[in-house]
């Protein structure tokens, strides 16, 4: 049982996070729950689908942001930016696909925003075996429907 | 066992997000790379409606490019794209040859006037006339209306002068041909001809103006013409008699793939000045004149909405505000989702109007641009917040920024003296990079 002022959350493996109320509404999906009906703010949030190991880099996340949503003199502009940097730059494939459903889930805007923009930059400008080494993306194309397409798309080479 | 998983692991998102978040962040080459990466990720991706929608909703907030036509006398006319650096002040210049259909037209491009209309959602279309106005008795008249047109830098091709009597006879009867092209994805298409038209051998004194927009409510993009057959005399310019010349309208939906006559719906009482359609918000705009003299001003702004497909007026800055007004030297132009007006060139400074809140004439802004040698420039394109691409002469490039009125030359790969001899006098329109198939859109 949380305490004032604050909310558990429960993975989809059982583990409970007791977070601060501000930290957890970060996510529009919790504050709605919250908002519509009080029992979640007395009681457990189950956050289907979520596996504790991802629920936990995503309270992380939304406990520096909230923070600095807080007070800007502590964790400034700059502190952020590079905090969103190493939060994403540490996450292994899995671990980014994984923290994009949940935080499209859970609607945190701000962290959907940067992990799409972290896709889309390892996707830019990259030549076609770069993106599968990068995504880990079997070739299923015989030598001759890679001919046939590179033919059809001269354009994007 | 994990390669499988992966392949298909970010193909599993929401499409949302997969399409409107993180692909339309992805420009349209990389798209076309990451489309030849599997086979699953082909079939996704390949002509899939939402994603070419999302990919356009964020570009549309980007810097546009340019698309000109080379020409130099030595070689056949081929695009030149523009891309705009991000210091706003530099541009790189891409050479295309690459679109086949085109070789041949290009080949024989002494026979045709090659025009670059207009750009709508990284389409682009290209006319190609013949030029029956070499072929007329009177040629002394012939060359004067050629310059008229001349006046408004909409008309391609090499200098008249020396090309009267050359290539191509009488006989030849090349047709008007238009083309459709995605300047990203090179793909093209040809319109059909259009079976209203008449001869154009027929009609030596008339004219034709294009026009291409999308009709956002049909989901459809559109091509426009104006054809002028008038009974005597020439084009319509402040200089020229305005007489009782007919105005057909004709329409061609790229969805349906069918030409409509809109015959008569061009109002009685204007006659379309030379220019391309100016594409804002649906619609086609052009300058008119008034047929009759009467009250208001002679100089009108008609709009074509391609939804309703019918004609209406857009105010017109207040005349005496205007102050002295030349037709010759009226020029529409839409720049940064407003619709401008240049409606005079001095020395050293422009004058133009912006209409902020389309459609609201108390809207019209006027804004001068200052600058010693800046006479008969047009606005092209916004490329910053506060730089604005004009083209000079019908040919350089001069970056204007808004903030300081201070003016220099585009710097194109490196040279910064602005001289692009190369470059075709006109015919240039911004365009964007789109997945917008020109060939999927024919049902």
């Amino acid at each position: 049982m949380a305490s004032k002022g604050n909310l558990t959350l429960k993975s989809c493996n059982g583990k409970e996070f007791i977070v601060e109320e501000k930290v957890a509404v970060m996510s529009t999906t919790i504050k709605n729950m919250v908002d519509v009906d009080d029992s979640f703010a007395q009681g457990v949030i189950p956050i289907i689908g979520v596996d504790g190991k991802i629920l936990a880099k995503l309270i992380e996340y939304c406990k520096e942001h909230a923070e600095a949503d807080e007070d800007e003199e502590v964790k400034s502009e700059e502190y952020l930016k590079k905090f969103d940097e190493k939060f994403v730059d540490e996450l292994n494939l899995n671990d980014l696909y994984d923290l994009l459903k949940a935080s499209n889930y859970l609607e945190i805007t701000k962290l959907l925003n940067l992990l799409c923009q972290k896709v889309a930059s390892m996707i830019k400008g990259k030549k076609p075996e770069e993106i599968r080494r990068i995504f880990n993306i079997k070739n299923d194309f015989t030598p001759e429907e890679e001919e046939e397409i590179n033919r059809q798309n001269p354009w994007a080479f | 066992m994990e390669a499988k998983e992966n392949e298909k692991l970010f193909l599993s998102l929401p499409q949302d997000v997969l399409f409107k978040e993180i692909l339309s962040r992805v420009p349209a080459k990389s798209i076309g790379q990451l489309s030849c990466v599997s086979k699953s990720w082909r079939s996704s991706l390949l002509h899939n409606p939402q994603l070419i929608r999302a990919q356009l909703h964020r570009q549309r907030k980007r810097k546009q490019k340019l698309i000109l036509l080379s020409s130099s006398p030595l070689d056949h006319p081929y695009f030149i794209t523009l891309t705009f650096n991000n210091d706003n002040n530099s541009a790189t210049l891409n050479k295309s040859n690459t679109f086949p259909v085109l070789t041949s037209l290009f080949s024989s491009a002494d026979k045709y006037w090659i025009k670059i209309v207009g750009s709508c959602d990284g389409l682009v279309l290209v006319v190609f006339e013949p030029k029956r106005w070499l072929f007329d008795d009177n040629k002394e008249e012939n060359h004067h209306k050629i310059t008229l047109r001349g006046l408004f830098d909409d008309e391609g091709g090499p200098d008249i002068g020396n090309d009267t009597g050359s290539a191509g006879t009488n006989n030849t009867r090349a047709t008007n041909r238009m083309f459709v092209i995605n300047v990203t994805t090179w793909e093209v298409v040809e319109l059909p001809n259009n079976p209203l038209e008449l001869d154009p051998y027929d009609n030596l004194d008339g004219f034709t103006l294009h026009g291409f927009g999308y009709d956002c409510l049909n989901d459809d993009y559109k091509v426009v013409t104006l054809t002028s057959y008038p009974s005597s005399g020439g084009f319509c310019s402040s200089s020229c008699d305005v007489d009782d010349s007919d105005i057909l309208v004709d329409v061609f939906s790229l969805k349906t793939s069918t030409w409509k006559r809109k015959r008569s719906c061009f109002c009685d009482l204007y006659v379309p000045c030379i220019g391309n359609g100016v594409f804002l918000n649906s619609t086609l705009h052009w300058l008119a004149l008034r047929r009759y003299e009467g009250y208001g001003p002679s100089v009108v702004i008609v709009a074509f909405n391609l939804t309703s497909e019918k004609f209406a007026q857009v105010p017109y800055p207040d005349p005496n505000a205007v102050g002295e007004n030349s037709l010759d030297l009226n020029k529409l132009f839409s720049v940064g989702g407003c619709l401008g007006l240049v409606v005079s060139c001095h020395v050293c400074q422009i004058d133009v109007w912006i209409m902020e809140k389309y459609g609201v004439e108390e809207s019209w802004l006027p804004f001068r641009i200052i600058g010693n040698g800046l006479s008969s420039c047009i606005p092209v394109c916004v490329v910053g917040p506060v730089e604005v691409i004009l083209q000079k002469d019908g040919k350089k490039f001069i970056v204007y920024n808004l903030a300081d009125e201070t003016w220099k030359y585009l710097v194109i790969d490196g040279s910064s003296d602005g001289d692009l001899e190369e470059f075709q006098c006109g015919s240039v329109t911004a365009f964007l990079e789109s997945l917008v198939s020109p060939t999927s859109l024919i049902w």
